[in-house]
């Protein structure tokens, strides 16, 4: 965390050092989610969204 | 013809989605659930120009390729091309195991309001241009 923010320019913002940690994050999220196979096909990706759509 | 697979986090941001749009307009939240769904689809439809990749607002894109993130992923998992929308946030994973170049263009905006976005190749083959 510490490395993302020193990377950031010295007129970097509040909200876009926040969006960057963020970024950072959800990325890591989704990239751990694809190594450890917590992941789905697309068709049923379409299946689970129709269960929303009731 | 590349593969599009859905991570945990790519669906639970899109379920929030959902269920954010829908307490005030159901039939929004799915049209809008839907388009997102329908936009990552077609991005693997050879059709639409090979792999040529289409994309809506690229602010983002150059300044994370200067992140430490940006660094990060694109050393990370060869073959990988994340995208991820940048409002309420979904992140979904294409597999694009045989694609050297991915083209941006930054005019084609998606026809509902989460119209910031950013894509980062992760594989050090892969080149972003816009």
């Amino acid at each position: 965390m510490a490395e993302i923010i020193q990377e950031q320019p010295e007129d970097a913002t509040y909200g876009e050092i926040m969006r960057e940690l963020a970024f950072e994050r959800m990325v890591e999220r989704g990239l751990a989610d694809s190594r450890t196979g917590r992941v789905i096909s697309n068709e049923e990706m379409a299946r689970r969204i129709r269960t929303w759509q009731k | 013809m590349a593969e599009i697979i859905w991570t945990d986090e790519a669906e639970r941001w899109l379920k929030d989605i959902h269920d954010y749009i829908a307490q005030d307009n159901p039939a929004a939240a799915d049209k809008v659930v839907s388009g997102i769904y329908q936009r990552a689809d077609n991005k693997c439809d050879p059709r639409r120009g090979g792999f040529l990749f289409n994309l809506f607002s690229c602010d983002q894109i150059m300044a994370s390729r200067k992140s430490a993130t940006a660094k990060k992923m694109f050393v990370a998992t060869p073959g990988v091309l994340l995208v991820q929308l940048l409002w309420r946030t979904s992140l979904w994973i294409h597999h694009y195991p045989n694609t050297r170049t991915i083209s941006v263009r930054s005019k084609d905006m998606i026809p509902f309001s989460c119209a910031n976005a950013s894509a980062l190749a992760v594989n050090p083959d892969l080149e972003i241009t816009q």
